[in-house]
Parts: C-alpha cells; structure tokens; sequence
C-alpha cells in the first residue's frame, strides 16, 4: 500500500518525540501532526506576561475549552465549563508540547510500582492493577533517556534507590544553592537522606545543545539555551535532521478514519486556514495528552468502532490518572540567616535540585499493613514577579490591599525573604469517579466535542499526601523556615494527567497492549502518559519519554525493520 | 495568619510549580463571577430609585473620557512616595490604555472596566454632586472603601491593581516600569534573555 508516510504522530510532546525520532533513525518516513504553533529558541523569553498571565501558549478557552466535573460535596458532581470557571486545562499547546514548559524535575518509577496490587494488597474503591511489564522491561529505556534527552544529576545510595544499569548519570548536576547546604544538615539531624534531584537539564553544552543559562526561570517558561530536554530540543530537532520527519503545526486532528476492517487509513485535520486535510499513513501514533488522547479516540468513530476508536469494551477514557498531593512552604527569613545565604537567596538563578523518598513506602504500625508513599520535592520560590506580587494584593483576612499598605506588603516580601517551596507526590489512585467522555453540548469552534473530565479523588491519597505534609513542615522548621503552611487537597493539577487508555494483557479492563498498541486496533499505538494503569509517587515525565522509546521499538518491529 | 491565606490559595486548584499552573490567582476564579456588576456600583449598595434618577440627570459627565478618573483611581490604588515608585512613575496609565487597546484583551473585561469608571462617577455624583476626579482626596478615598464593600467593585479595584502590579514588574518593553524602576525598587533581577520588541507577547499569537 502507498502511503503518504510510513507513521503519522498526532502530538508532539514527551509521547510523541522518542517516537520520531526512533523511526526517522531507523530510516522511516514520518509526520508529525500539532495543533499548535511551532515556537523555537529564539521565540522564548523570560515573560511574564506571554507564559503566565495572558497564556499565550494554550488556546484561548471561548474557541476550546473543557468541561470538568468536580465533587459537589453531597455525594453528587458539579459540572461548569472552563471558558467559564477560567481553569485551564490546557499546557503548551504547540511543537514539543507541555515539555517545553516544564521544571523537568525527573524521576524513575520503582519496581514495586509495576505491581502495586499485588505488592501492597487492594484499597476499597480504587481500580488497582499490575503493569503488564516491568521495572526491567523499562530500564533499559529510562537509561536511554539519561543521555539521548540529557539527564543531569548525581545517584546517592539511598533505601529506596530504583535498581540502575549504569552508573552515574552522563551529565553532573547542574549548579546548586547554597540553601542545598542547608537543607542537607537540616535532613542529616533527622536522620534522613537528601537527595539530589535529577533534572532534564544540560549542565554544560552537549548534542548541539547549550547549556543552562542559570536564569532559574525554567517552570512554565520556554528555555531558550535549548538545555531543558523538551520534546523539541532533545528529540524533534534531531528527528528532523535525518530528513526524513516533518512537523505540520497548526494541524488540528479531529478524526482517525477507519475501513471496514476496523484499521486506521486517515487522520484527518483542519489546518491553519481552517480548512480540511488528511494524511494517510501505515502506522498511526497518538500522543495528546491523556484527556486530549481519549477524546479524540472517542470522536473517531467508524464501522468497526462504534463506541469510538479502540473502545470496543468501553475503556477509553476511563481510570484517568494525575500526578497530585499537594503543595505548602514557608518563609525564608533574610536577617535570620546571615549575609551570605541572603545575598545567595536574592539570585535567583542556581538551582536547589534536592528531594526527599524516605516515605516512599511507609511501614506505620497505626496502618497495620505497608503502604505506598510518595516523593516530597523541594524547591524555592519562582522567581517571575507579577505572580509573586499579585498573590499580596489580597491580605490575610481576604480583604483586597491597596496603596501604602499594599506597597509595604511588596516591599517586605520582596526584600526580606524568600518563600521555601515543596511539593508532595502521592500516588492519584484510579477510580470510577476520574474519567474522560465527550460532552454533549459544548463544542470546540471546530464543531467538535470536548472532553468532558471528572476528577473525583479516592480519600486514601489525602491521608497520605497529610503524612507526608507533616514530614515535610517538620524539616522545614527544623531547617528555620517561618510561617510554615501546607495545603494537601484532591485537585488535580491539569498538567500532569495520565491514564485514559490503560495498558493490560486483558482487552476487557484495557485499552492497550503490553506494545501499547490498541487490543482491537492493529495500527493504531498510543505512546504518551495514557498507556498508566497507575502513576507511582513522581512526575511523569521521564517514564512517558522511557516508554515512548520502548514503542517505538515495537513500532519499528512491526514496519518490518 | 499565613495559613489563613493559604486557605485562600486552595482556591488556585493544582498549584503547582512542576509546569506552573495557576495564572490569574483568584481572577481566574470564575470568570464570570468576576466581571458581574452589570447592575452597577449604586445597584450594589442598594440606593434609593430617586437618587438613580438624579444621576441620570448628570449624564454629559459620564461620557467624558474615562482615563482621566482611571489615573486619579490608580494614585490612590499605588501612590507615589519619597522613596517609591507611584503610578505615575511606572507609567501605569499608559500601560493600561495599550492593554485596553490590545485585541488579546478580553472584550468582557474591558467592558467591566470602563463600565466601572460609569458607575464610580454615578456613585460620586449621587453623593456629592460632582464626578469622581473633581472630588477631594478624602471624598474619593471613602467612595473607594465603600465600593470595595461590593462584589462588582471588589473586582473591579482589584482588575485596576492586577493592572498596577503589572505595570510595576513587566518588561519596560511593554511600556510600564521604565527603565526598571519597579524592579530596582524591589530589588528584583529580571531573567534572560528579556524580551525584544518584536516579541511581545502579541507577536508570538502571529507565529
């Protein structure tokens, strides 16, 4: 069969890079379809205003938008669309995706979150499952990722340390606070063990890459050194080197067409213009995002697949996952500490890269059994201004704050401390209550269904994002941080969502196969973050590029290479 | 005290710095919750239908141009001092007028704060016959702390100050915090690379 291309990519983010890139390598031709635009280095800078206060990277929410379902509080659910509620649920919508807008705080799952069902035993109301495949299938790829994308970090021994092929990681860290310093007397005392948090990151220039330019800006802003291991700088450029890959942005695919046997032939698309068009293809890849995957699996509706693509036995979209616990923090008081760590804590550009996963399992007698805990990572404050500032208009009481005393509020946290971030990652369990379907009123301005997202929340992944609340305000105290808060809730954050089109042996509770191609669907393979039937107790990320990488072997296998 | 307002930051859903979520803080919390006011300033505080027609009898005053009470608005919202930077000196009314004249703006929101500039100057003629600008400084300050008392002026003063706030700490390249001067006073360093003036973010949307 002619083609226009051997595979078609609807994506182009962390699912969908490792793919192009493996099979532009491997001498296959290859399209990249992204509904957004195609920014490069040169279109990045360190604005405000462009990435967080007029979203300039996500579609404005009248032309597309979500509706999301939210716990009403009685046991039934709220509904409200986001052009309405202004909850984004979008992220970087254009070439390289959301990873071009991400901290890249990377980890490794653990072996014991390939089987939670079997390791820890089942939780009432939670769906959980064993991976079809292992922390050893996997390995090689997360090593893969270390030096394809460019990880930098250092291994410290440490009780729970996921089992590594390699030694080091290829790249050395890059350069740290002096708070670091801090923190790791602070842990030493308590008897824990500081980690040094590994970051997609380029510590010094490498695969024509520069280096980090230490601006410390790095999460929500686009990195224009090209050191932030995005889907674009790591893996597309290179992808289009080989001349054999082409990236279409402003392609928004609405619809993969399929014959009477059931396979995909098209995916068809409304340019920039508006206008229709399709590509055809042997092998077909989505990597949306997991909301955006199922939707548009449930939109692609044919002969064959009635209920949507891929969704013969009604999985699509079901056990929607994100990667959540919680956040809190306090202040770092400058005349408290000396002169030399405030002039430090005023520069905002080094790094204090460290975490801690002492209670990524936990044993506490009050729970009888062992349970799964989660990673607490450490971070200051962002440095982007406006937000920082914004934040002081309202004053304790909730009371708007305006002249003199708003001033006095700015100048104080601006010169005298500086806030002392964490963030918990627990396990998101999947449950019935978290799911995506297409609404059945509300239209992108294409005319298509949006996704329709539930976010219910099972109750266990609050009674351990408060344990690890409690560890964390703990240390931070001990360390000298003032005003030390938490907030453990079960909101989603929307840009670390997986799950939807889970991976399995079985076609009956599965979307995907252990290739992560559909069951029911022989050239179809989904390869960003909705192949996880559970998430682990970290960010996504370096796991969805890992078994991006992993498929796309299997996708090479099936061409014949 | 601090927890208290971190309650308040729950409502910022998924706060997040991983890939940093939350944009517009409790803005972005119901749109359009937050541009209500369609009855008004006087609506809200609940004034008798007498006085409303007597405000509509001093109409030729409210079609004058807005930005002449926005700016007296704004010295009061961010006032200049000795050793501080003011409205005026971070040129917060032209940053506005070129944020109002931006077709990224929303229309809503542009609407609601021009509406606002209506309904304070009804509101200060109802009370003391004459538009807010022209009133001494104590008359505007108490009006301000009586709108403030309602939802529609809530936001709309705190719209204004979002504005303000902006116009302190964004690029110069947008035309507020000349030369910096909202930085230097909070003694803040600016990432690089900053942006060109053919990169606002305006120009990114053509891309």
């Amino acid at each position: 069969m002619n083609t226009d291309f051997d595979v078609c990519i609807v994506g182009s983010g962390a699912g969908a890079g490792p793919v192009a890139l493996t099979l532009a390598e491997s001498g296959y031709s290859v399209v990249v379809l992204e509904k957004g635009p195609w920014f490069k280095e040169e279109d990045f800078y360190k604005d405000e205003l462009a990435s967080r206060r007029r979203d300039v990277y996500t579609p404005n929410l009248q032309d597309e938008q979500h509706v999301i379902e939210e716990p009403d509080g009685l046991g039934g659910w709220d509904s409200e669309p986001t052009s309405v509620s202004g909850w984004n649920f979008w992220r970087g919508c254009c070439v390289g995706g959301s990873s071009n807008f991400m901290s890249g705080f990377f980890f490794r799952l653990k072996p014991e979150d390939f089987r939670l069902l079997s390791t820890f035993g089942p939780i009432d109301g939670a769906n959980l499952v064993d991976w079809p495949i292992s922390y050893e299938d996997l390995e090689p790829y997360y090593t893969k990722v270390e030096s394809v994308v460019g990880i930098s970090g250092s291994v410290m021994p440490h009780p729970h340390l996921e089992p590594r092929s390699t030694g080091n990681f290829p790249y050395p860290p890059t350069l740290e606070h002096p708070i670091s310093g801090l923190f790791d007397t602070a842990c030493r005392k308590l008897g824990l063990h500081p980690l040094p948090t590994p970051r997609a990151i380029l510590s010094n220039s490498a695969m024509r890459r520069q280096s980090c330019g230490y601006s410390g800006w790095c999460g929500s802003y686009g990195c224009s050194t090209g050191a932030k291991g995005s889907s674009r700088a790591a893996l597309l450029n290179p992808a289009l080197e080989t001349g054999r890959c082409e990236i279409r942005p402003h392609a928004k695919v609405y619809k993969l067409t399929t014959n009477a046997q059931g396979k995909v032939i098209a995916a068809e698309y409304y340019d920039r213009d508006g206008k229709q068009q399709q590509v055809d293809a042997k092998i077909f890849v989505v990597a949306c995002q997991a909301i955006e995957t199922a939707r548009l699996l449930l939109c692609s509706t044919g002969t064959c697949h009635k209920n949507g693509l891929a969704n013969n036995t009604g999985q699509v979209g079901k056990n929607l996952i994100f990667s959540a616990g919680g956040t809190g923090g306090g202040d770092l008081i400058y005349k408290k500490l000396g002169r030399t760590i405030t002039e430090s804590l005023k520069f905002q550009g080094l790094f204090l890269n460290r975490n801690l996963q002492d209670w990524y399992f936990i044993d506490n007698p009050v729970w009888g059994r062992r349970q799964k805990g989660g990673t607490i990572d450490f971070l200051l404050e962002h440095p982007g201004p406006i937000a920082k500032a914004i934040d002081l208009k309202w004053d304790d009481h909730g009371n708007l704050l305006w002249g003199k005393p708003l001033k006095q509020a700015l100048k104080k946290h601006f010169t005298e401390m500086r806030e002392f971030k964490y963030e918990i990652f627990c396990d998101w369990l999947p449950t019935d209550n978290c799911f995506v379907s297409l609404d059945t009123k509300v239209k992108d301005k294409w005319g298509t269904p949006v996704a329709r997202v539930r976010v219910g929340y099972h109750p266990h992944d609050i009674r351990i994002g408060d344990y690890l609340a409690k560890k964390a305000t703990y240390l931070m105290r001990t360390m000298g941080v003032r005003n030390v808060y938490s907030n453990i809730s079960g909101s989603p954050p929307p840009n670390l969502a997986a799950g939807g089109c889970r991976f399995g042996n079985d076609p009956k509770n599965s979307v995907l196969d252990p290739d992560c191609r559909a069951h029911d669907v022989e050239n179809l393979f989904v390869t960003d973050g909705s192949f996880m039937p559970t998430g682990g107790s970290i960010p996504y990320t370096w796991t969805i590029y890992a078994n991006a990488f992993r498929v796309a072997d299997k996708i090479v296998k099936q061409l014949g290479g | 005290m601090r927890i208290k307002k971190h309650n308040e930051k729950c409502l910022l859903r998924g706060k997040r710095d991983v890939f940093p979520r939350s944009k517009h803080g409790h803005e972005s919390i119901g749109r359009r919750t937050f541009l209500s006011g369609t009855a008004g300033f006087i609506a809200t505080l609940l004034l008798s239908p007498v006085i409303a027609r007597t405000v509509k009898s001093h109409t030729s005053a409210l079609t004058e141009d807005p930005w002449q009470t926005l700016s007296v608005v704004q010295d009061h919202l961010f006032p200049s001092e000795a050793d501080a930077p003011g409205a005026k000196e971070i040129n917060a009314i032209s940053y506005l007028r070129n944020m109002l004249a931006d077709p990224v703006t929303d229309t809503d929101e542009k609407e609601f704060i021009l509406n606002g500039v209506k309904w304070l100057n009804e509101l200060a003629i109802e009370r003391h016959e004459a538009v807010f600008a022209d009133l001494p400084h104590l008359q505007q300050s108490t009006l301000l702390q009586q709108i403030s008392k309602t939802t529609a002026g809530r936001n709309w003063i705190s719209k204004l100050l979002s504005y303000l706030l902006e116009a302190l700490l964004s690029d110069p390249v947008y035309g507020g915090n000349p030369d910096g001067i909202g930085w230097k006073w909070l003694e803040h360093r600016p990432g690089y690379p900053r942006p060109p003036m053919n990169k606002r973010y305006y120009d990114l949307l053509k891309i």
